[in-house]
């Protein structure tokens, strides 16, 4: 064998590597989403309608609305406090700090009337930063009716 | 309020003397005389005094509730038990970096204040580096985040500490994730003293090995400690979600699982010199690049450093600390020679290689998903982001490599390794194995009805794994029975105390790949179902079937408890009932939902409630997690492995490690390589070979060294003789 030790180690190696990188490259295709504020939602106009999109925004207290029965969560939000709310219909539970202006992250998309259908729902940290704060809503809740 | 300028003042003294304390160290470094030694040993002494005085104080503010600090309004309540008043300390950002900075010190001090081959020169600039570092934490909590800010007035009452973090696991989880973030700045002072010395050889690695493992295992009992906590009391139905905060944790940790094992190749073999500073370099960055994504808040939010300037200051440090580094890493790089080059493809080093590449490039991945959004907005000028399925996708894989790669290495002898051998050693139980791992996958299926390729592939693998160390136990003991004549247990217990680095890692090899077989028990035939239940209704999963007999309300600490009983029956036998509750607090924060839980060895039932509806409803999440448990049973195992590991070897053996002569290094080999064909992993050829070699490189080392002691003592009996030839001259001679 003429190749050294030290080649076909390299060899082995760009491998292993060529395979990570098709590994990531695919995974990341396949599971990313654009990550927009609600403002920038309505600057793409009727291009962001149907695409999978994970918007952030804040909370619009006044508009939640959550029925237990049906587990059905209509809220809107908006950037900053005056801009154009953003409806938001979610299927599952509401979260515990659901509440005005509290920054929320959604991932799901804009339909044709205008009302944003989430599939996930995740809320900012209730600390400022606290290890391990990621809310999976659908179980990090409670919600009675009075 | 004494107490809080007392605080204060230490916070603004530590400031000074952190000052001071970087110039006593350049001064020890330049006049190297053994005065100004101590005098930086003094220096690092005092840095942690005046931490601690600080980090008392705020601890007694807290305790004692002093509402003219915000911090304490920020993070405590009249009411809050005094567990989670101390617990507040660490609770927000300036404590968080009080704490930091008083863990740092302390390391500097015991670092500091330690002795060992070649400290004399290493410590002063060891020191100096900590101290650089500590001075950034405390520019930050002088001015972006003072924990002793005041108020104008005493607010009347505290914010709290957010109900989810009143739980034991804010007392251990934080703390230990910290404790080794803090750690691995010591192997990286080390390092770096050691390139800026030329001094190349494996001493920085003794030395630290020892920091490198605590920091190691801190930090991963940090990550599986919170993973728990995650999981059975704060409710959030998984305990993983590959959130940025617990990428950032596990980011550093697999840097340095790299780090520990390619540490073990330039100890062994003088290989991997630069690659090893490159390596805990990367799990230094990793650390501070952690702290920036949590602080900052740039991940979560759009608008980034929407929490202050704090973002900004680690950016800055984190970019100081890669500029330093990388320039001292190049400048040096032409001293880093490997001592040997690997000699064959299939050897021990290039498994560790391996290893190596596949830890880097699940940490890559992972760093990549978490810097996504910033970095396709860089590239694209389009933000995206990945979630859970990204993460799963790449690292699923990778993991099953690593554990098989875990089950093949302890088998591939150093040098060169014959596959012959390595295929003859590993057939049978990787058959047991594939048959064992089809078994627990067709009962799996059988149970819970769901299959997974991925699932399947890494119980063989965890299973391979499980077999290929109990046999390496067994074969090692066997050997030393059949050498020594003692008994089994004795044989067994000198062979673990006389080799415990091997073992040790045994032992953690072991619990990884029963955390395998957990991951993917619970991850692939994990069953959920949300149900909403009116009295008397029953609703089964998993086999259980579960009765919702009616709602209770009791009383529970700051409000009242309202739970839902739900009676467990398996098979027509009651198993019990579980109670999943939330609580509500009569200060009007948010309710919290507290999870009922039958655990069991092979699955657990957890039960959520998520809310009531009329007519006394009640709405269910239901999870049967299969296997969960191994979690954390793996978990203990690798605390238990990693102290064996850590625990400090009999003296002679340490002092003989020290000042091991080429000569030595020969034996050591030798002794290796004839272990290595007892236990079957070499062929006889390449065993007799390598033998041959490695004897001959005694006989010539040994006659060398003969020579030159001839040489020496000729020429200390000329000196002799010279000097009585001509008595009485040089009276200043020493």
């Amino acid at each position: 064998m003429a190749i050294s030790v030290r080649a076909r180690l390299l060899i082995a190696l760009c491998v292993v590597l060529a395979i990570l990188g098709v590994l990531i490259k695919t995974a990341i295709t396949h599971a990313s989403t654009y990550y927009v504020t609600v403002s920038q939602l309505y600057n793409e106009g009727s291009q962001a309608v149907g695409q999978q999109t994970t918007v952030s925004g804040n909370i619009v207290g006044a508009s939640v609305n959550y029925n237990p029965q049906a587990e059905l969560l209509r809220f809107s939000v908006r950037d900053g406090s005056n801009g154009r709310p953003l409806p938001v219909v979610f299927h599952g539970a509401e979260p515990d700090d659901f509440s005005n202006n509290w920054p929320v992250v959604v991932t799901g998309t804009l339909k044709s009337n205008g009302v944003f259908q989430a599939s996930q729902l995740l809320i900012k940290c209730p600390s400022k930063y606290q290890a391990g704060n990621s809310t999976q809503p659908q179980t990090q809740t409670f919600n009675a009716i009075d | 309020m004494l107490i809080g300028d007392i605080g204060q003042a230490a916070l603004r003294l530590l400031f000074v003397a952190v000052l001071l304390a970087i110039g006593v160290h350049s001064a020890a470094i330049r006049t190297k005389s053994a005065r100004w030694r101590r005098l930086s040993q003094g220096a690092a002494a005092v840095q942690f005094g005046l931490a601690a005085v600080a980090s008392a104080a705020l601890v007694y503010l807290l305790v004692t509730l002093n509402f003219h600090y915000s911090y304490v309004v920020d993070y405590t309540a009249v009411g809050l038990s005094l567990v989670y008043r101390i617990a507040a300390f660490w609770g927000g950002n300036a404590g968080s970096l009080l704490l930091w900075a008083l863990v740092l010190s302390l390391y500097a001090m015991i670092v500091a204040s330690s002795r060992h081959e070649d400290s004399d020169r290493m410590l002063p600039i060891v020191s100096l580096l900590m101290s650089c570092i500590l001075a950034f934490y405390v520019i930050v909590l002088n001015t972006g985040a003072n924990p002793f800010t005041q108020l104008p007035h005493a607010a009347a009452s505290g914010n709290s500490l957010n109900p989810l973090l009143q739980n034991p696991g804010m007392t251990v989880h934080p703390v230990n994730v910290y404790l080794g973030y803090i750690g691995f700045s010591v192997p990286f002072a080390y390092a770096i003293t050691g390139l800026l010395l030329r001094k190349t050889d494996a001493t920085w690695l003794r030395v630290t090995r020892r920091w490198t493992l605590i920091s190691w295992l801190f930090l991963g009992v940090g990550i599986v400690y919170g993973a728990h906590w995650s999981y059975e009391e704060l409710g959030w139905g998984g305990y993983w979600a590959w959130d940025p905060i617990e990428n950032a944790a596990l980011l550093p940790w697999l840097s340095a699982t790299a780090f520990l094992h390619s540490a073990i190749v330039q100890e062994r073999r003088g290989m991997l010199k630069g690659w090893n500073i490159l390596l805990i370099t990367f799990t230094f960055l990793l650390t501070l690049l952690g702290s920036f994504l949590t602080r900052s808040g740039v991940l979560w939010s759009i608008h980034a450093f929407t929490n202050g300037p704090l973002g900004t200051y680690f950016l800055v440090f984190f970019v100081i600390c890669t500029v330093f580094s990388a320039v001292v890493i190049v400048m040096r790089w032409h001293t880093l020679k490997p001592e040997r080059r690997i000699e064959a493809v299939v050897s021990k080093e290039s498994g560790f290689l391996l290893n190596n590449v596949l830890f880097l490039g699940s940490a890559f991945a992972i760093l990549w998903g978490t810097l996504f959004p910033i970095l396709s907005e860089a590239l694209t000028g389009r933000r995206m982001m990945v979630s859970g399925p990204f993460y799963n996708a790449v690292n699923l894989p990778l993991a099953v490599c690593i554990i098989l790669l875990m089950a093949i290495g302890p088998v591939i002898a150093w040098r060169r390794a014959s596959v012959q051998s390595i295929v003859k050693t590993l057939v049978v139980p990787f058959v047991v194995a594939v048959v064992a791992g089809l078994a627990v996958a067709f009962l799996l299926k059988l149970h819970y009805g769901q299959s997974s390729i991925l699932g399947t592939l890494s119980f063989i693998a965890a299973i391979f794994v499980m077999i290929t160390i109990v046999r390496e136990f067994l074969g090692a003991v066997g050997t030393r029975v059949a050498l020594t004549g003692e008994s089994w247990w004795v044989s067994f217990g000198r062979l673990v105390s006389r080799n415990r680095r091997r073992y040790g890692g045994y032992v953690v090899h072991f619990a990884i790949a029963l955390m395998a077989a957990g991951i993917a028990g619970s991850g692939a035939y994990h069953q959920d179902l949300e149900v909403q239940l009116a009295p008397g209704q029953s609703q089964t999963i998993a086999g259980y079937q579960l009765t919702y007999a009616g709602m209770g309300v009791s009383a529970a600490q700051g409000g009242r408890q309202m739970y839902g009983n739900l009676v467990v029956q398996r098979g027509g036998q009651v198993l019990g009932v579980l109670r999943p509750s939330a609580t509500f607090f009569t200060d009007g924060q948010s309710p919290t939902t507290n999870v009922a839980l039958y655990s069991r060895p092979l699955s657990d039932l957890y039960v959520v409630m998520l809310g009531t509806g009329s007519n006394g409803d009640a709405v269910f999440d239901l999870h049967v997690n299969p296997l969960v448990q191994f979690i954390w049973w793996g978990g203990y195992l690798f605390i238990l492995g990693t102290l064996v590991s850590l625990w400090p070897e009999a003296g002679w053996r340490r002092q003989r490690a020290a000042a091991a002569s080429p000569v030595e290094t020969v034996y050591q080999e030798l002794a290796e390589l004839e272990y290595d064909y007892r236990m079957g992993k070499l062929e006889p050829d390449a065993y007799q070979q390598t033998r041959q070699a490695l004897e001959a490189r005694a006989a010539a080392l040994e006659s060398y060294e003969a020579a030159m002691r001839q040489r020496l003592e000729a020429e200390v009996q000329e000196a002799f003789a010279e000097r009585a030839s001509r008595p009485q001259l040089g009276g200043g001679e020493a």
